[in-house]
């Protein structure tokens, strides 16, 4: 996975289903789409259950409002960043 | 700039013990003046030789001292002339004129007499006199005298000193700097830190740190704390570093910390007398001055979290043989020899290009991590780890980590059928894709043990998920130097062990047990030491210990044998069964308490108590199956149930005080000890059986009933662990 360059109004999204081949098939519509960009693909080989994908704001906002009102089980977040909780402050 | 006399505690706390002779440290005492004529004379004697003498300056600076291990040394590389110390603080000091002393008969001191035996107190700077500018000020003032304060300087021992004898006599208050009431939201935030003024009035400072045997110390973090934003820099290679604040002065430079890159310990001083004319010379202990910790670390030595979870006691053979953990962090310095035996890992930020560099922890915080729970304990030297012949997994997830990075990591641990999962990281808000994965993980066996987080605020995320174990940290008394910053952790909460919650640790009803978290000593990157504070420090205990239960505790050999998710439930239910309650007054903070490896791993299920004398229930597969451990048995052992009906709900913190209500109400009800699973019908070691969520209602079920009766009269062990629905 590539160093995380954040750009402006471009921001990495968590997509993830139990599913794995609803998520294929999601994995096949980002292929077509220009406005998405597949970074990652976790889970065992062809049967993932996570992607990484990056897309603008507005893009993944489309894409939440299209995951609820279909029957598919797409769960789709910002890939938030993580802290480690050692050396309170200096230790 | 010469070292103060007197050393005045910067902690109300004190955590000194009282010397030998039983009588507590004094500053003005006849041993303090004689260490400081004996210092005077030695340093007189330097003088007119020209020369140090080195030798035997250093011999005393490695002499452990027993009889006050959290008082500096005198002769430590720091204490030396041109050393920096506390500056005196400013007072402000007033004749009380109370009614109520009046009645008593005695009169208020005039203030002439104050000042007259201020001025003669040659450790007092009498700096000025506040009265009234004119008429209207006498009249204000009510009384035929004025002026009415005095502004002096004196250390903080001769201010009690002087309240102490005037027996209420006089006022004296510190004179606190004042701040804009706004000055807090106007602070810009760390990425514009660039915006803050750097014209106008500047406060240059250098400082030389030094190490043992007073050799420049590279790689130190220096901050300088005044009213605003901290400045900050790191020491050259010669020891100095140059810091530039804007808008302060020396007198409102609040701290100064110094934080070595390894193998010493942290120096703090609050209200520093900085000198803006000279460098300032800061000394830091070698890890080896501090009596625990002698010969360290060509000795090994066990660090005192370890030593507070009984883990020195274990036979030698019980080191965790078969037993995978993973460790998902910043990696693992295989350069360091207490982790040369980790040999696998994966490095998920570049899992593209070079997965293999998991080795390679720039950061240290792995290493740390990993130190402390498989550190290995062949080389004869540095830290004993819990686990050492466990098989360690480093996923290197930092700088960086993101939570796809940690559903990647979890996806390996999955892969390599993982036992055990330390965590010491987590993110601001939940992530619904980051649970899913981490129950994936736990229907595979994976039990995940998370540190609580540093915010010093409610559980953090991953912690507070109901499917792992969140651990929060606790320290303890008399374990690091005073001067050290880890006294800045120190909070109120302390029992009568002298374990305390420090201020950083978070809390909240899912904590499952704490652990040691504060100046805890581990392994960093190449081959060193280093004492850091955190809930990241207390998780490892928690995850190494683990591993000794599932490589050693009978139940994981037969009945619980097979991975899943019945595996991990127990496993967090023998890990806090063996927990002895730590007494802070506040169960959300330290959970079931403070494991207990003996315990925990099957030898003990008390203090002293061999496993061949439990009752047999206690040892069966039925009984375990029901979490048993839990149930009744553990009651028995100590030869009597635990009454909760005497402990008076009153003089509890609200929180505990609740549990205890609801304990009683339920044992009130009947057959509640003998079969404490049956409200949760055949489910007995579900989530919420152990303490956790309960999916069916929806709300969490607090587990705290070892950690409400802390200081009961029975001592290990643990009760029914679920009250019922509080759901905080």
């Amino acid at each position: 996975m590539p160093p995380i360059q954040p750009r402006p109004g471009i921001g990495r999204y968590i997509v993830r289903s139990d599913n794995p081949d609803q998520l294929a098939e999601f994995v096949q519509d980002v292929d077509k789409d220009p406005e998405i960009e597949l970074v990652d693909t976790i889970g065992p080989a062809n049967r993932w259950h996570t992607v990484v994908v990056s897309m603008s704001h507005e893009k993944a906002s489309a894409l939440e409002q299209r995951f609820r009102s279909s029957s598919k089980q797409l769960n789709i977040e910002p890939d938030r960043p993580l802290s480690l909780f050692g050396n309170a402050f200096g230790g | 700039m010469a070292k103060s006399p007197e050393t005045p505690n910067p902690n109300p706390l004190d955590p000194s013990p009282p010397k030998a002779n039983g009588s507590p440290p004094q500053a003005d005492s006849s041993e303090a003046k004689e260490s400081r004529e004996v210092r005077e004379a030695r340093e007189s004697k330097e003088s007119q030789s020209g020369e140090r003498d080195t030798k035997d300056t250093r011999s005393e600076s490695r002499e452990p001292r027993e009889d006050r291990p959290t008082e500096p040394q005198d002769t430590s590389p720091g204490s030396r002339k041109h050393t920096l110390s506390k500056r005196k603080s400013q007072y402000l000091i007033a004749a009380r004129r109370s009614p109520d002393l009046q009645a008593m008969g005695v009169q208020p001191l005039q203030f002439s007499v104050i000042e007259q035996a201020l001025r003669s107190s040659p450790d007092i700077e009498i700096v000025d006199t506040v009265g009234p500018k004119n008429i209207m000020g006498a009249l204000a003032d009510g009384m035929n005298e004025a002026p009415s304060v005095l502004v002096a300087k004196m250390s903080d021992q001769k201010a009690a000193t002087l309240h102490q004898q005037a027996q209420g006599r006089l006022i004296i208050e510190r004179d606190h700097p004042l701040t804009l009431a706004d000055t807090a939201i106007q602070l810009p935030p760390p990425m514009v830190a660039f915006s803050i003024p750097t014209t106008g009035m500047s406060l240059n400072a250098s400082f030389t740190i030094l190490g043992k045997d007073d050799q420049p110390l590279a790689g130190a973090e220096v901050y300088l704390f005044g009213s605003m934003i901290p400045a900050n820099g790191i020491s050259d290679e010669r020891g100095q570093v140059n810091l530039t604040m804007y808008g302060e002065t020396q007198q409102s430079i609040r701290a100064l910390y110094v934080k070595p890159k390894a193998d010493h310990w942290s120096f703090y001083q609050q209200d520093p007398e900085i000198s803006t004319d000279e460098p300032n010379v800061v000394g830091c202990r070698p890890l080896s001055d501090w009596p625990a910790m002698a010969n360290f670390p060509q000795q090994m030595i066990f660090g005192w979290g370890q030593k507070a979870m009984r883990l020195d006691q274990l036979p030698d053979n019980y080191r965790g043989q078969g037993i995978k953990v993973g460790v998902i962090d910043s990696g693992a310095a295989t350069t360091h020899d207490d982790l040369k035996k980790i040999h696998f890992g994966f490095d998920v930020i570049n899992k593209k290009t070079h997965p293999e560099t998991w080795n390679e922890d720039t950061i240290a915080h792995g290493s740390h991590c990993a130190g402390m729970i498989a550190g290995s304990a062949d080389n004869a030297k540095g830290i004993r780890g819990f686990a050492p012949d466990a098989e360690v997994h480093a996923c290197k997830l930092f700088p960086g980590g993101q939570v796809s990075q940690l559903i990647d990591a979890l996806e390996y641990c999955i892969e390599k059928q993982i036992d055990v999962v330390n965590l010491s990281l987590g993110g601001a808000e939940p992530s619904e894709t980051l649970e899913q994965q981490i129950q994936r993980a736990k229907r595979a066996g994976i039990a995940c043990i998370v540190a609580a987080g540093n915010s010093g605020g409610m559980v953090q995320y991953p912690a507070s998920s109901p499917n792992v174990l969140a651990v929060a940290a606790i320290g303890k008394l008399h374990e690091f130097p005073q001067d050290s910053y880890h006294t800045q952790t120190l909070t109120p909460r302390i029992d009568q062990n002298g374990f305390f919650s420090p201020r950083f640790t978070c809390f909240g009803p899912q904590i499952g047990v704490c652990a040691p978290g504060v100046a805890i000593t581990s392994s960093v990157p190449a081959n060193n030491y280093a004492v850091w504070d955190g809930t990241s420090m207390a998780a490892p205990h928690i995850t190494g210990l683990a591993a000794l239960v599932l490589a050693h505790h009978p139940d994981f050999q037969t009945t619980f044998r097979t991975r899943g998710p019945e595996r991990v439930e127990r496993l967090f239910q023998i890990i806090k069964a063996s927990a002895r309650p730590i007494n802070l007054g506040d169960p959300s903070r330290t959970g079931f308490g403070l494991p207990d490896t003996l315990v925990a791993v099957g030898l003990q299920a008390q203090m002293g108590m061999p496993m061949g004398m439990l009752p047999r229930a206690f040892q069966t597969a039925q009984s375990n199956a029901l979490g048993g451990m839990i149930g009744a048995s553990p009651f028995g052992v100590g030869g009597r149930m635990p009454q909760p009906e005497s402990f008076a709900p009153a003089s509890l913190h609200p929180l505990a005080a609740a549990y205890v209500e609801q304990a009683q109400a339920q044992m009130a009800q009947p057959n509640w000890f003998s079969n404490p699973w049956v409200q949760f019908g055949q489910a007995g070691i579900s989530a919420g059986a152990a303490g956790g969520f309960d999916p069916a209602s929806a709300t969490y079920q607090p587990a705290f009933f070892a950690g409400v009766q802390a200081g009961m009269p029975f001592g290990f062990g643990m009760g029914q662990p679920t009250f019922g629905r509080l759901g905080w």
